[in-house]
């Protein structure tokens, strides 16, 4: 369910990419600093979009500093890093990650949980120390896998199945500002935020989810054969107006420099990620 | 075409009352009163006709639904008509406890219209897709149903809104420049041109 908010590279300009690069490296650092060298090794790119949208609807600006890279040592990169937001997403990345690997564990049978098994002990360390600083966030999380569960018991269709994880992302997104307009916006803005995510995810699971028999909204109507025939349009539709609608609520937001950064993610990362998808099955067809 | 709501800055749902307080306010703020002898008096001018035209057709619009709706069924109308106005305030879950009580009998295009609204807001949009749908088929003649229909068409087509995406891009379209270059090169072939292309 991680990577679908990213960046279009070949539209971000220099400035903006470095400036990318160094909430990534900001937020690999925290990780590192609280949580473990390990945790580095999970950062994702929706966690990074996050930070920076945090970074965007505040007054004040972020810190730049030089590190050294773990990856490679004798370079230097630059670390941007903003009290109240790195710290935040980092524990909040931790948060998601351990209701993932739980999710993981109920999914797949023992023999395939076994590498998810061998981390969770380590994913419920860093988890015990999260929690503590992000409360509110660990509580809309054991809410939203309980909505899950409950969805996918009813079999759902794509809008109550995707509801859980738009909430859960509405409510975080809500949680960025104080301003009560922006939080207003925020608030429908992370719905489809999230409403995007699970589509996604839905979407990229398709034919993994009809071999195991697992659910999957969009096998509630259709059946992957007929989904492709129909290039996969019923999906493709829901994604587009998820996006468009995700849009308008964007251009509706106060952002201070942060907003090309925003603006390349949400006009033309979220479209590429579903090209991605898509040129994927073609692939593997 | 711009939506005359906007305009007003009011919602669709907006009561009659609520969209005639709108147009006074603005038609005060932009009247050529104020801007005599003022540098910007025409571009307040033009402000003025834009609101007065959207606001004209607003009342068209609506003239024409609501006589032949309340033709129709009156009770069901006015009860409708309240629920709009729940719509309106944000009072979603109210409005649509009332919605779901409408007997499937009488569930008309203002039904699947203001159902479809519901979820909408809420952001399920693949059953607003459907609902806004099924209200045009049962209503085709119904503007405000078929212009939230057309919005949503567009989006889930295109995954932007209409004239909503930055500027630049590598993405190529049939009515991008690349196309248009070669179309414009084939009419200069055809017309026998060879000094333009």
């Amino acid at each position: 369910m991680f990577g679908y908010i990213r960046p279009f590279q070949p539209e971000l300009r220099m400035k903006e990419y470095e400036a990318y690069k160094s909430v990534y490296c900001g937020l690999c650092k925290e990780l590192g600093r609280r949580y473990g060298i390990f945790a580095r090794f999970t950062l994702s790119y929706d966690f990074t979009f996050l930070a920076i949208l945090s970074m965007a609807v505040q007054t004040n600006m972020p810190d730049f500093t030089k590190i050294h890279c773990l990856i490679n040592p004798f370079k230097k990169c630059s670390a941007c890093r903003l009290d109240g937001v790195t710290d935040r997403i980092a524990a909040q990345e931790m948060i998601t990650l351990y209701y993932k690997c739980q999710d993981q564990l109920s999914d797949e049978n023992w023999v395939k949980n076994l590498p998810v098994r061998i981390v969770l002990p380590f994913f419920r360390h860093c988890w015990r120390n999260a929690r503590q600083k992000e409360t509110a966030h660990d509580n809309w999380m054991a809410e939203m896998m309980q909505a899950q569960q409950l969805a996918e018991s009813q079999q759902a269709g794509p809008d109550p199945a995707a509801e859980p994880t738009a909430r859960c992302l509405s409510l975080t997104c809500e949680a960025l500002s104080n301003d009560p307009v922006q939080k207003r916006v925020l608030s429908r803005f992370g719905y489809l935020l999230g409403r995007y995510v699970y589509l996604s995810d839905a979407l990229d699971d398709l034919e993994k989810d009809e071999k195991l028999h697992r659910f999957n909204p969009f096998l509630q109507h259709y059946n992957v054969s007929e989904l492709k025939s129909l290039s996969y349009s019923p999906v493709v539709e829901s994604l587009n107006g998820t996006i468009a609608e995700l849009e308008k609520a964007f251009v509706l937001l106060k952002l201070n420099d942060w907003q090309p950064v925003l603006e390349n993610i949400v006009y033309w990362g979220l479209k590429q990620s579903l090209q991605t998808i898509l040129r994927k099955k073609e692939k593997n067809a | 075409m711009t939506d005359p709501y906007k305009v007003l800055g009011i919602s669709s749902f907006a009561s009659d009352e609520e969209v005639k307080k709108a147009y006074r306010d603005l038609a005060r703020k932009y009247h050529p009163d104020h801007y005599q002898n003022d540098p910007l008096s025409d571009l307040a001018e033009e402000k003025m006709k834009e609101i007065t035209a959207a606001y004209d057709q607003i009342m068209d619009m609506r003239r024409g639904n609501g006589t032949g709706a309340a033709n129709a069924a009156s009770s069901g109308q006015s009860q409708f008509s309240d629920i709009r106005r729940m719509i309106n305030s944000n009072r979603i879950a109210e409005a649509e406890e009332l919605l779901d009580g409408v007997p499937q009998a009488s569930r008309d295009a203002e039904w699947y219209f203001l159902k479809g609204s519901i979820f909408y807001t809420r952001g399920w949009l693949d059953e607003a897709y459907r609902h806004f749908n099924q209200a045009v088929q049962m209503n085709p003649n119904n503007q405000e149903y078929r212009m939230a229909l057309q919005q949503m068409s567009w989006q889930r087509a295109h995954g932007s809104n209409p004239g909503s995406m930055p500027a630049g891009g590598m993405y190529c379209s049939p009515c991008n420049f690349c196309t248009s270059m070669v179309c414009a090169d084939c009419c200069c072939q055809c017309m026998g041109g060879r000094g333009c292309c």
